[in-house]
């Protein structure tokens, strides 16, 4: 069982869920580009 | 040029949806190693890996929340394993016991963890002072009342605050049984009693629960 309601934020603010996959989908876009610079990043620190 | 920009927007919302509704919420199958040795809790990267005591005036907030919490003392091993978006996030029982859950409330409002992401992606330990979601966050804390003296922190991130526990209190779990599970970026702490890791554990390695032995 959930300590909370799916959506409800430990301010008891409840997100709807539209708002809930707007900020999924932000979250999953901003990996997605992260992944391969820090993929490089962590090249970069290797040779140096 | 139109055509192009359209197929990679659609392709990306393809690629969202996929993972949001479906490669999120996979609970894998795992082949739970026989014997009785510590199991890994989450699947994930090692973040960092460190001995705290918990005698006298604890370093910081976080160790005073977990002493508090779990009403213990002396000295740990604490594991770290971040749990980025990609991994599978059901979160198995190290040992086996009877299960007792700590619920800790948020110091304020939750904060993010997005350094932790960056740092694991990095396989680089996360600095103590970029540490501060441990002070504040609410975390759910298990036990194992007469199992091994090992101790799980659940913390999720700001903003999506969901731990869902898949076993009830008091309920006896088996060593590698799934117990919960924590949505999207997320940290799993193991307290163990100092000492008692038999596996040389290094930050950015990858660990599976229920699979990786520890000890």
């Amino acid at each position: 069982m959930p300590l909370r309601s799916q959506g409800e934020r430990s301010d008891g603010r409840l997100i709807g869920v539209p708002a809930r996959l707007a900020l999924d989908f932000v979250l999953f876009a901003s990996v997605i580009v992260a992944y391969p610079l820090l993929a490089i990043a962590r090249r970069v620190m290797r040779l140096r | 040029m139109m055509v192009s920009a359209m197929v990679v927007a659609l392709a990306l919302f393809a690629a969202f949806a996929w993972w949001r509704f479906h490669f999120f919420h996979r609970q894998p199958a795992r082949a739970i190693p026989p014997g009785d040795e510590l199991l890994a809790a989450a699947d994930g990267r090692i973040l960092y890996v460190e001995d705290v005591s918990l005698e006298g005036a604890p370093a910081n907030a976080y160790h005073e929340r977990v002493r508090s919490t779990f009403g213990v003392s002396g000295d740990w091993t604490v594991v770290a394993t971040y749990l980025s978006i990609f991994d599978a996030h059901f979160v198995r029982a190290p040992v086996g016991g009877t299960v007792k859950f700590h619920h800790m409330l948020p110091v304020g409002k939750n904060a993010s963890m997005g350094q932790s992401f960056l740092f694991a992606a990095l396989r680089r330990p996360l600095p103590v002072g970029r540490r501060g979601y441990l002070e504040k966050n609410e975390f759910l804390g298990v036990s194992f009342e007469d199992g091994p003296p090992v101790l799980l922190v659940l913390m999720a991130d700001w903003w999506i605050d969901q731990i869902v526990t898949i076993v009830s209190a008091g309920e006896r779990v088996a060593r590698g049984e799934v117990i919960g599970k924590i949505q999207m970026g997320s940290q799993v702490d193991l307290w163990v009693p100092a000492g008692s890791l038999g596996t040389p554990l290094k930050v950015g390695d990858v660990t599976r629960a229920g699979e990786t032995t520890l000890s």
